[in-house]
C-alpha cells in the first residue's frame, strides 16, 4: 500500500525541477536533501526551485516538514520555490499548516514557467 | 460445666432450707426404721420424749446451718452485686468452694451435740420415772444408740455436702472463667474420700450398734439382720459415692472433649472457655486449656483478618459475576474453599469487538496457590494486551512461569478470545478441563484440546482451536473442583453429572439464577466440598455486527449505510505496530470503506489525513517508536458520524494545540517543525479529544457527514 518515495530532478535555465514521486513523508528528508545537495548543486545561477507535486500520492505532516525545510533554505539562498500539481485536499492542509506563505501553488508547469518568465523579465 | 443462671441470695437460702429439710427427714426415717427394727421399740414408746426431742433438734440443726450459710453466702452476693476487685472475687469463691466443708463440719458438731444433749435429758427423764435406788444407766445400750444416731448424723452431713455443692454450681459458674490464682487449692479426692469415709464410718457405726445391743441383750447376732442392715448403708454409701464420682468424671469428659475439639483445630468450636464448679486439678487443666485456647483464639482472629484482607483483595482483583459485552452475556461464578483460593477467571476487552475469557486453575489450596493467582492474573492482563491467538498468548505466560515456579506445582488455564463480529472463538488450553458448547437445544459439545499445564515445559507450544458460537449457544469453563466434587455417599459428580445438568439448560430461565440455583443444589448435595469451584460461562444472546431489526443488514455493512437510524454504527477495528510508515495502510482502507459506507461524501480525504496525524502522534509520541507497542485504531461509522479511536500503550500527552501567528512562525522557523498533525486533526475533524480507558490512552476524532 505504501508508495516509496522517488526523485526526479531536471534542470531548466536559471532553476530546477524536483519531480517528486510516490508518498512524502519524514523518511523523504534524506533523499531529497542529499540529491540536491549532492548530484546538482544549488548554484548561484539556480534562482528558481519548481517542485513537481503531480505524482505524490500521500503527504503527511512529517513530508509537509520536508517541504517547509526545503522552501526556508531556498528563501535563505534567494531562491523562489514553486509547487503545482498538488490536489484540493492538500492544498487545503498546505494552507492550513502555513506552508504556502514559503512555497507557491500553481495549478500546472505552464503556469510556474508563466510565472518565472515573469520574474525574469523584472 | 453449666449454664450460669441468676439466682439471689434469698432464693439460694430458701432452696438450701429445703435441702436441709429433706436431708433431715430422711435421717428422722433413719432414726425411727432403727429404732423399731435394730432395738425393738413401737413408735408409741418415742412418743412422749424422743419424737418431741427430734423435731427440737432438727430445728436447731437447721437453723444453725442456716445461720452458717447465710454467714458464708452474705460477703459472696455482695461481690456479685458490685464491681468487685479480683481479690474479692477470689474471696468469694473460696468461699463458696468451703461452704459445703463447712456445713458438713457444722452438721456432725451441731448433730453431736444435739444427741448429748438428748441423751443427757433423755436419762434424767428414765431417772424421774423410775425409783431412784434402783436406776443404774445402762451405758453398753448407751453407747450402742449414740452410735447408731451418730452414723444417721454423719450419713444426713454426707447428703448435705453433696447436695450443697451441686445447689452451689451456679453462684460458682458466674465467676467464671477460672483464673489461675484459685485452681488447685484442693484436690478431687477430697469430696471422694470424704464421701467413701463418711459412708464407711457410718456403716461402721451402725453395724457396731447391732453388735452392741444383741451382746448387751444376750442374744445372738441374726446374721440376716447383720448383712440387710451392713448391704443398706454399702448400697446407700455406694450410690453416694458414685454421684461424687460422676460428677468428676462429668467435668474430666468436658475437658477431654476439649483438647480433642483443640486438637481437631475446627474454629467453630474454640468459641467457649472451660467452666468449672470446683476448685481442684481438673480446674488447673481448664485454667491451662482456657489459656491455650485463648492464645489459639487470637491467632485465629489475627489469620482471620489476613484471610479477609487477602479475600477482599482477591475479590478486587477478579471482574464483577455478571457482565454484558455487546451481545455476548458472561456470568461468572467463583466459590473458593478456603478463604482464599488457587481458581481465577477473567474477562479482557481487546478493542471494541473482541475480548477474552479466561478461567484457571492453580495447583493447591489456601494461601500459596492465591498468591500465585494475583500474580497470574496480573500477567494474563499485560499478556493478552500485547496481542497474539491464545495460544502465543499462553505460550509466553508459560515461558515466564517455569522460571518463576521452578519444580513447584502447576497452573492450568483455558482460555478463549472471543470476535464479536464473526462469533468466532479462538480457543487455547493449558492442561485444562475440556469446555462445553451447550446448544439452545440442549445439545452438549466437549471442546477436546489436550496439552500440558503452565509450568511444567519452558517450550511448550499450545494448539489453538477456532469454535464458532451461534446465537443461543452457551461456552461453559469451569474448573475441577466442580466435578470432583463429593456426596455423603463418596460418589463423586463426574463429567457424566455436570453433563446431565448442562443438557437440562434449555429453559428460558435467566443464566445467573439458573447458575446459582445448580451450584446451590451442589453445595447442599456435597457441602462446600474440597477444593475451590469456578464457573465461567459466556452466552451469546444475538448477533452483535447487524444492525438489529433492519431488512437486508447484512449487506449494509460493505455498502451505502445512510438508513441507518442514528443509533446503528459499524465497528472496525486495526492494530499496527509502531513503526513509520504503517499507518499508510490502514488509512487507504478506512478511506476505501469511508467512500462505500458514505458515497459521495467529500470527508474521506480529511478523515484519512486526520487518522494518519493521529496515528502517527500514538506510534512517536505514545509508544516511543517501540515497535513492540501497537496503536489500535478502532472506527465506528454511522449513517451521518464517523467516531474514530487511535489507542497507543504509552504513558499519555498532553495535547497542545496553537494556531496563534507567532506559533505558526516560531514552528516554520524550527529545524523539525512539530506539532502540526495535532493542528491537522484539529482543523479536519469536527471534534476532536484525548483521554484513557481501561485499554490505554487515546485520542478521539468526529467526522459528521459531509
Amino acid at each position: 500500500m505504501e508508495q516509496p518515495f522517488k526523485l526526479e530532478v531536471r534542470q531548466f535555465p536559471n532553476g530546477i525541477v524536483l519531480k517528486l514521486v510516490g508518498d512524502l513523508t519524514k523518511t523523504a528528508d534524506t533523499e531529497l536533501f542529499s540529491s540536491i545537495n549532492g548530484g546538482t548543486e544549488v548554484d548561484s545561477n539556480v534562482r528558481f526551485l519548481a517542485l513537481d507535486l503531480s505524482q505524490v500520492t500521500y503527504i503527511n505532516s512529517g513530508g509537509m516538514a520536508v517541504l517547509i525545510r526545503l522552501a526556508r533554505m531556498g528563501r535563505k539562498i534567494g531562491v523562489h520555490t514553486f509547487a503545482w500539481g498538488v490536489s484540493q485536499h492538500y492544498e487545503k492542509l498546505f494552507r492550513m499548516v502555513g506552508l504556502t506563505e514559503f512555497l507557491m501553488l500553481y495549478p500546472n508547469e505552464f503556469a510556474v514557467i508563466q510565472r518565472i518568465e515573469a520574474l525574469e523579465l523584472n | 460445666m453449666g449454664v450460669t443462671r441468676s439466682i439471689t441470695l434469698g432464693a439460694l437460702l430458701g432452696q438450701l432450707l429445703i435441702i436441709y429439710t429433706l436431708s433431715l427427714l430422711v435421717g428422722i426415717a433413719l432414726l425411727n426404721v432403727e429404732t423399731v427394727v435394730v432395738l425393738g421399740l413401737e413408735l408409741g414408746a418415742l412418743l412422749p420424749l424422743a419424737m418431741p426431742a427430734t423435731l427440737i433438734g432438727c430445728a436447731v440443726i437447721i437453723s444453725s446451718l442456716l445461720a452458717l450459710s447465710y454467714w458464708r453466702l452474705k460477703p459472696v452476693f455482695h461481690v456479685l452485686s458490685v464491681n468487685a476487685t479480683k481479690e474479692e472475687v477470689h474471696r468469694a469463691l473460696y468461699l463458696l468452694f468451703n461452704l459445703p466443708y463447712v456445713l458438713l463440719v457444722g452438721m456432725n458438731g451441731v448433730g453431736v451435740l444435739c444427741l448429748i444433749a438428748f441423751h443427757i435429758a433423755d436419762e434424767a427423764y428414765a431417772r424421774a420415772m423410775a425409783e431412784m435406788e434402783h436406776y443404774t444407766v445402762d451405758w453398753s445400750q448407751l453407747i450402742g444408740i449414740f452410735a447408731g444416731e451418730l452414723g444417721i448424723i454423719i450419713l444426713i452431713s454426707l447428703l448435705l455436702f453433696i447436695a450443697v455443692r451441686r445447689m452451689l454450681q451456679p453462684v460458682i459458674l458466674r465467676f467464671q472463667p477460672p483464673s489461675e490464682s484459685i485452681a488447685g487449692r484442693a484436690s478431687f479426692a477430697q469430696p471422694l474420700l470424704i464421701t467413701y469415709a463418711g459412708t464407711f464410718i457410718a456403716t461402721i457405726l451402725n453395724l457396731f450398734q447391732l453388735v452392741l445391743l444383741s451382746t448387751q441383750r444376750k442374744m445372738s447376732i441374726d446374721p440376716y439382720e447383720f448383712i440387710v442392715e451392713a448391704l443398706f448403708y454399702f448400697l446407700l454409701g455406694m450410690i453416694l459415692f458414685s454421684y461424687v464420682t460422676i460428677e468428676f468424671r462429668h467435668e474430666l469428659r468436658g475437658l477431654i472433649r476439649n483438647i480433642r475439639e483443640l486438637v481437631g483445630g475446627g474454629r467453630t468450636q474454640l468459641g467457649g472457655k472451660m467452666l468449672f464448679s470446683s476448685h481442684d486439678e481438673a480446674v488447673e487443666l481448664a485454667v491451662a486449656l482456657n489459656e491455650l485456647q485463648s492464645r489459639i483464639d487470637r491467632e485465629y482472629e489475627a489469620l482471620d483478618r489476613e484471610l479477609k484482607l487477602a479475600y477482599n483483595v482477591q475479590q478486587k482483583l477478579l471482574p464483577p459475576g455478571d457482565l454484558t459485552i455487546g451481545s455476548f452475556r458472561i456470568t461468572a461464578r467463583y466459590r473458593p474453599y478456603r478463604e482464599v483460593g488457587g481458581d481465577f477467571f477473567d474477562v479482557v476487552p481487546l478493542g471494541s469487538n473482541r475480548f477474552a475469557v479466561m478461567i484457571g486453575d492453580v495447583s493447591g489450596k489456601g494461601m500459596p496457590a492465591a498468591l500465585l493467582m494475583s500474580a497470574l492474573l496480573i500477567l494474563f492482563r499485560s499478556e493478552i494486551k500485547r496481542n497474539g491467538n491464545p495460544g502465543e498468548v499462553l505460550a509466553r505466560m508459560n515461558r515466564q512461569l517455569c522460571e518463576a515456579m521452578g519444580e513447584e506445582g502447576s497452573v492450568s488455564i483455558g482460555l478463549g478470545v472471543i470476535d464479536m463480529m464473526s462469533n468466532g472463538v479462538q480457543y487455547a488450553s493449558a492442561g485444562h478441563l475440556s469446555p462445553y458448547i451447550i446448544k439452545p437445544d440442549g445439545n452438549i459439545n466437549a471442546i477436546n484440546c489436550s496439552s500440558l499445564p503452565i509450568g511444567f515445559d519452558a517450550e511448550i507450544t499450545y494448539e489453538v482451536r477456532t469454535l464458532q458460537l451461534e446465537p443461543g449457544d452457551r461456552f461453559v469453563l469451569y474448573t475441577d473442583g466442580l466435578i470432583e466434587l463429593m456426596d455423603e455417599t463418596g460418589s463423586m459428580y463426574s463429567f457424566e453429572g455436570l453433563e446431565a445438568e448442562l443438557s437440562t439448560w434449555t429453559t428460558c430461565k435467566e443464566l445467573p439464577q439458573m447458575i446459582d440455583e445448580w451450584l446451590d443444589r451442589m453445595d447442599q448435595r456435597s457441602g462446600v466440598g474440597t477444593d475451590d469451584r469456578t464457573v465461567v460461562v459466556l452466552e451469546l444472546a444475538h448477533d452483535f455486527s447487524k444492525p438489529v431489526g433492519l431488512p437486508g443488514s447484512e449487506t449494509a455493512v460493505d455498502g451505502d449505510i445512510s438508513h441507518f437510524s442514528p443509533n446503528q454504527f459499524i465497528y472496525r477495528e486495526w492494530v499496527i505496530p509502531s513503526k513509520l510508515g504503517e499507518e499508510r495502510a490502514v488509512t487507504v482502507q478506512l478511506g476505501t470503506w469511508i467512500d462505500k459506507s458514505w458515497p459521495n461524501s467529500i470527508v474521506r480525504e480529511d478523515i484519512e489525513s486526520a487518522i494518519a496525524e493521529a496515528l502517527l502522534n500514538a506510534m512517536e509520541h505514545g509508544n516511543k517508536l517501540n515497535p513492540q507497542a501497537n496503536v489500535t485504531l478502532q472506527v465506528q461509522i454511522g449513517s451521518q458520524l464517523v467516531v474514530c479511536k487511535v489507542y497507543d500503550e504509552g504513558g499519555g500527552y498532553f495535547p497542545r494545540v496553537s494556531r496563534s501567528e507567532e506559533e505558526m512562525i516560531r514552528t516554520h522557523e524550527s529545524e523539525d517543525p512539530r506539532g502540526w498533525g495535532l493542528v491537522m486533526i484539529d482543523s479536519l475533524s469536527d471534534y476532536w479529544a484525548t483521554s484513557r480507558d481501561e485499554s490505554g490512552f487515546y485520542t478521539e476524532l468526529y467526522f459528521l457527514r459531509k
